[in-house]
């Protein structure tokens, strides 16, 4: 089954008003997202950038670790101690410097390193690549 | 069972002292830079308890965990050179975040530090009447102090002492 990654407008669309796209609402695909668009939305929530959607969004995040909501269609991955063994170092043990630099936010290091396709994740490079052309343009700004 | 968490600088600080031949001898923190002498009292009681069978003794009372959030290593991994400076190396990084001591977590960036991010002020009002906004890297340490059951704050802003709920933790 293909999967690519869930847009940030798809996020906030989904975890306010649970309105799947089409292509995963059909079962098509599965869609693949890192805690930092989660972190990102959250945090403009806190400082009250104001979303048509805000409240829905904090109650869903506020509840999502004990919520099903996107459970099995639409994975977060977290940032665990293992993603830093696996996707921080370079085989050579040295750090993996597209995301180890502070040319990029904080949010966009712990993206590509949640996203970064590594044998122990079973997404492919097609969701690091489509999430790589969307934040191309903003890095740094995120 | 109180937990204490480190903020990026005193977990750099953490680490450069774990590397430091006098740790090597001593295996006991000492005084040094964010490592005031509360917070190695604190640090030294947990891993004593967890190193020398103290879970044992049931007249010692029973430490929690240092804890660290994998936020933290990668604000390490952005700026190691300012951060390391040649106190520890790239190997010595990794092969702590392989096999952390047992007295150490690295608590995962998830779900379950949302409700608690989401519940931060985004401003710190200050004694002197002005207002600093809490950023989003320490509100992520505190969310995730916040998010275990008694867990206590180490952090380098002293500022945050303003906020009320999160006061009584600082150390």
């Amino acid at each position: 089954m293909d999967m690519r990654y869930l847009l940030p407008n798809e996020i906030e669309i989904y975890f306010a008003r649970r309105l799947l796209p089409t292509d995963l609402a059909s079962g098509s695909c599965l869609a693949a997202c890192s805690i930092a668009d989660i972190v990102e939305l959250c945090e403009r929530l806190r400082k009250g950038v104001p979303t048509a959607q805000s409240e829905a969004l904090k109650l869903a995040f506020a509840r999502l670790a004990s919520d099903d909501l996107g459970k099995g269609m639409i994975l977060i991955a977290n940032l665990e101690r293992e993603d830093l063994e696996d996707s921080l170092f370079e085989s050579d043990g040295s750090l993996w410097l597209e995301a180890a630099q502070c040319l990029i936010s904080p949010m966009h290091s712990v993206r590509r390193i949640t996203l970064r396709p590594h044998v122990a994740k079973w997404w492919t490079e097609e969701v690091y690549s489509q999430m790589e052309a969307i934040y191309a343009a903003s890095q740094g700004e995120t | 069972m109180t937990d204490i968490l480190l903020d990026t600088n005193v977990l750099g600080d953490l680490l450069a002292f774990y590397y430091n031949e006098e740790y090597r001898r001593t295996r006991e923190f000492r005084p040094y830079r964010t490592l005031t002498l509360d917070r190695v009292r604190r640090l030294n009681h947990v891993l004593h308890w967890h190193s020398e069978d103290e879970w044992d003794d049931s007249t010692e009372s029973a430490a929690g965990l240092v804890v660290a959030s994998t936020f933290a290593f990668v604000e390490i991994s952005r700026q190691f050179d300012r951060i390391s400076r040649d106190r520890f190396s790239i190997d010595q990084f990794r092969a702590f975040l392989n096999q952390p001591p047992p007295w150490f977590l690295i608590s995962a960036l998830d779900e379950t530090v949302l409700p608690m991010l989401l519940s931060l002020p985004t401003q710190v009002s200050l004694a002197n009447g002005k207002d600093k906004p809490l950023e989003l890297a320490d509100a992520l340490h505190i969310a995730t102090a916040l998010s275990r059951d008694d867990c206590l704050i180490a952090v380098t802003d002293g500022t945050l002492k303003a906020i009320s709920f999160i006061s009584n933790r600082l150390v």
